[in-house]
This record gives structure tokens, C-alpha cells and sequence, in this order.
């Protein structure tokens, strides 16, 4: 494909930049957050300019997602083994009455929520601001979460991560299931323990299986 | 990735602003990625020469991003036309050639043209905007059918009909073992 990357970076000269989209545009589309169906990818194809852009722009977005992609692996294998053993030392230094049965049962009703983020703008990895457009309620349960997926979402295998940060080193649940799609929307069922989170504020992580690709969206625990 | 550092300063030796500096940097980064057989000393050399001139008319330069992508990727293109290189290799024959003074860039760059001539002509405008899907890793024959707003059955056959005329195309490469050398490693005859 490189002599045919070469054709496409030499053949169609257009220094006036005629019908070209803007750059944000194009960063867009080399990030991968436009639908396979917006117009400017096609326009590359009659323009030089407009894709050496976009090439520029998807290097040095595929390197830094790969560099994020490790850093999250490092992240969660080490949320896990910290959560791991400050469980065992809780659990070894307070062991369950009598009493404590009887709570866990009811506890262990899992109660069903359901979450639209149909219409949620969302944030991508480490660095974005805070989303005010929508933000989620969970109980400190035992969930059982059915999450509608942003538009334009893709089917697939998911993680879902419950953490107190963005960059996922306090993670207080995490499930994985796979996103079917319904209707045109895609559906993740997915069951989360909350039942150890306190009250307050959280973060809701999707990470695609394929791309690692993570949405970060507000989470109230109440 | 042991890349070359930039001095990016305008004629007075004073840093550059920050959104042309930012911008010369992308291109300059984008280039060294995209153009592995250029020498990156090169490439740095022309980011700061380019760097050099938009300080000097930062207020007709709308989009600084923009104007270095476009700006150093003609400097690329206009050094590919403008030297004839010889190759250096090991070996009596290519020895031999090279103190005859044949020269067999210049055939490669004619072949090159010839078969970018060749894909133009023979590739019509669908086929050309799956190439490009193709680019941007949209393969499969779901997503190309949305992005062109075909069915999926035209889409498969457009794909399938594509890769055999690029293979035509590229088959017919007569100097495939000709490829240019990385310009560090040839002299140039000018």
C-alpha cells in the first residue's frame, strides 16, 4: 500500500485547498471519532494536501494511543493487585460476625439500571475536561447494568470500569461483556459489584476490546 | 527514534512562535514517518528553513499547520525531481555502471510517473475513493458500503475489482529491485 499512499500524497495537487474541510475536521476523521460515512474521508481522494494532513495527524494519533494503551495495561494490573491486597488485609482484620450473612444476602440482590448514553458526548483517555452533558447515577449494589452505547459506537467486546480517576489506578469494579446491537443502538449488559464503593463521585470507563479505545463519562455513587 | 533536533529560530535568531513552531514541528514529524528514505538532515534542514520564512510574514499565513504541511511536503517533492542519484552498491557490475555513469534513477522515477499515470488512467473515481477508505483503514466491505452508500454486495465486488486492477498495475513493475536508495546513502551527480 506505501506506492499507493505515494499516488494518492502526489497526485492530486490542490494548492488553492477548492472543497477542502477544515483542519479540525480532518483531525477528526484521523482520530477516528467521525462515522465511516462523513464526506472529507472521500474528498481525500481528489486531494494531495488533505491527505498528507490527514496522515500527519493519524501517525502521531495511532503512536500516542499505543503509548496510552501501555500505560493503561500498567494501570489496571496495578489497581488490581493494590485492590487485591488491601482486601486481604480488610478482610484479615475484620472477620464477619454472625450477622453478616443475613446483610449479605440482601445485598446480593442484584438491582437492574439501565444507562442511555445514546446522545453522551464523551471524552476520550487521560487528558479531557470534565463531561457535563451526561453524567450517571449507580447504587452502592450489586448492578446489573444495561448500558446503551454512544452513537456510532461499535459492537464488540467491552470493558467497563468503575474508578475514582481517569487514569484508572483506583478502580472500584470492573466487568466485561460484549455490545450487541439493537436497533440500531448498541446494548452492553454488563454486572458490577459495588457493593465495597462508598458514596460519591466516580468515574464510568467503556474500553473497547479491539482498540483499547476509552470513554470516560461522570458517575455519582449514591 | 534517534530524530534530528530542530533549531527552529526566525532571521534573528529568535524563537519561533509558538503555533508556527508547533506547526513546523507536525510537518517536520509527519515527514520523517512518512519519508523514511530521506535523510532526516535533510528534513530538518528544510523544516528550519521553512520555519525561517513564515516568521518573516506571520500575518499572511492563515493556517501555520497548514501551510508548513503543504509547504514541506513541495520541498520533498521538488528534491525527489531535481536529483539524479547514483546508486552505490557492492559488486563489479553496479561498479562498473557507475563509472560508465549510467545512471538508473532517473528510469525509476520515469517507471514511477509511467505507473502513477497508469493508475489514473485506469482506476475510475469509485475505485479511487475505496483506495482511500483502504488508506484509512476502513476494509471492511460493511463499513465501504456505508461510506459510499452502496450495498454490500457492490460494495465486496468494488473492493475485490480494485485490488485485481492495483495488482495489474503494480505487476507490470518492471524494476521492482531498483527501488531508490536512502539519499544518505548515494552521491548526488549534480
Amino acid at each position: 500500500m506505501d506506492f499507493i499512499k505515494d499516488y494518492f500524497l502526489e497526485a492530486n495537487p490542490n494548492p488553492e485547498r477548492v472543497g477542502c474541510p477544515d483542519e479540525a475536521t480532518i483531525k477528526a476523521l484521523a482520530e477516528d471519532r467521525l462515522p465511516v460515512r462523513h464526506p472529507a474521508r472521500l474528498h481525500m481522494a481528489a486531494c494531495s494536501e488533505c491527505f498528507a494532513e490527514y496522515r500527519g495527524f493519524r501517525l502521531k494519533w495511532l503512536e500516542t494511543r499505543k503509548a496510552r494503551r501501555k500505560v493503561l495495561a500498567w494501570a489496571i494490573a496495578a489497581s488490581l493487585t493494590l485492590f487485591a491486597a488491601v482486601g486481604g488485609i480488610w478482610e484479615s482484620r475484620h472477620p464477619r460476625t454472625a450477622a453478616a450473612p443475613v446483610f449479605e444476602t440482601m445485598a446480593n440482590a442484584p438491582v437492574n439500571v439501565q444507562v442511555d448514553l445514546f446522545n453522551a458526548g464523551t471524552f476520550r483517555g487521560t487528558d479531557g475536561g470534565i463531561n457535563e452533558l451526561q453524567s450517571v447515577i449507580l447504587p452502592a449494589a450489586f448492578v446489573h447494568l444495561k448500558l446503551k452505547l454512544p452513537r456510532f459506537s461499535d459492537s464488540g467486546q467491552y470493558e467497563v470500569l468503575v474508578s475514582k480517576d481517569k487514569t484508572a489506578t483506583h478502580v472500584v469494579a470492573k466487568a466485561a461483556g460484549r455490545a450487541q446491537e439493537m436497533n440500531g443502538q448498541e446494548i452492553l449488559d454488563v454486572t458490577l459489584d459495588l457493593r465495597a464503593a462508598t458514596n460519591g463521585s466516580y468515574f464510568l470507563a467503556t474500553v473497547r476490546g479491539e482498540d483499547a479505545g476509552a470513554y470516560y463519562y461522570p458517575l455519582t455513587i449514591k | 527514534m534517534g530524530q534530528t533536533l530542530l533549531h527552529l529560530v526566525d532571521r534573528n535568531g529568535k524563537d519561533l512562535a509558538s503555533e508556527t513552531r508547533d506547526a513546523v514541528k507536525d510537518a517536520y514529524d509527519w515527514a520523517v514517518r512518512e519519508y523514511p528514505k530521506v535523510d532526516d538532515a535533510s528534513l530538518a534542514g528544510w523544516a528550519e528553513e521553512l520555519g525561517e520564512a513564515m516568521a518573516a510574514r506571520p500575518t499572511l499565513i492563515e493556517f501555520p499547520r497548514r501551510y508548513a504541511f503543504a509547504a514541506l511536503k513541495g520541498k520533498i517533492h521538488a528534491w525527489f525531481r531535481k536529483h539524479p542519484v547514483q546508486e552505490i552498491t557492492v559488486g563489479i557490475g553496479p561498479e562498473l555502471e557507475q563509472w560508465v555513469g549510467l545512471d538508473r534513477s532517473p528510469q525509476i522515477r520515469m517507471e514511477r510517473a509511467v505507473l502513477f499515470e497508469q493508475l489514473r488512467t485506469t482506476l475510475n473515481e469509485r475505485d479511487r475513493q475505496i483506495l482511500m477508505l483502504l488508506l484509512q483503514d476502513i476494509t471492511s466491505p460493511k463499513d465501504v458500503a456505508t461510506a459510499l452508500g452502496i450495498r454490500y454486495q457492490a460494495a465486496a465486488k468494488a473492493i475485490q475489482r480494485v485490488k485485481e486492477r492495483v495488482a495489474t498495475i503494480l505487476s507490470k513493475r518492471p524494476h521492482d529491485d531498483l527501488e531508490e536508495r536512502p539519499p544518505h546513502l548515494c552521491k548526488s551527480a549534480s
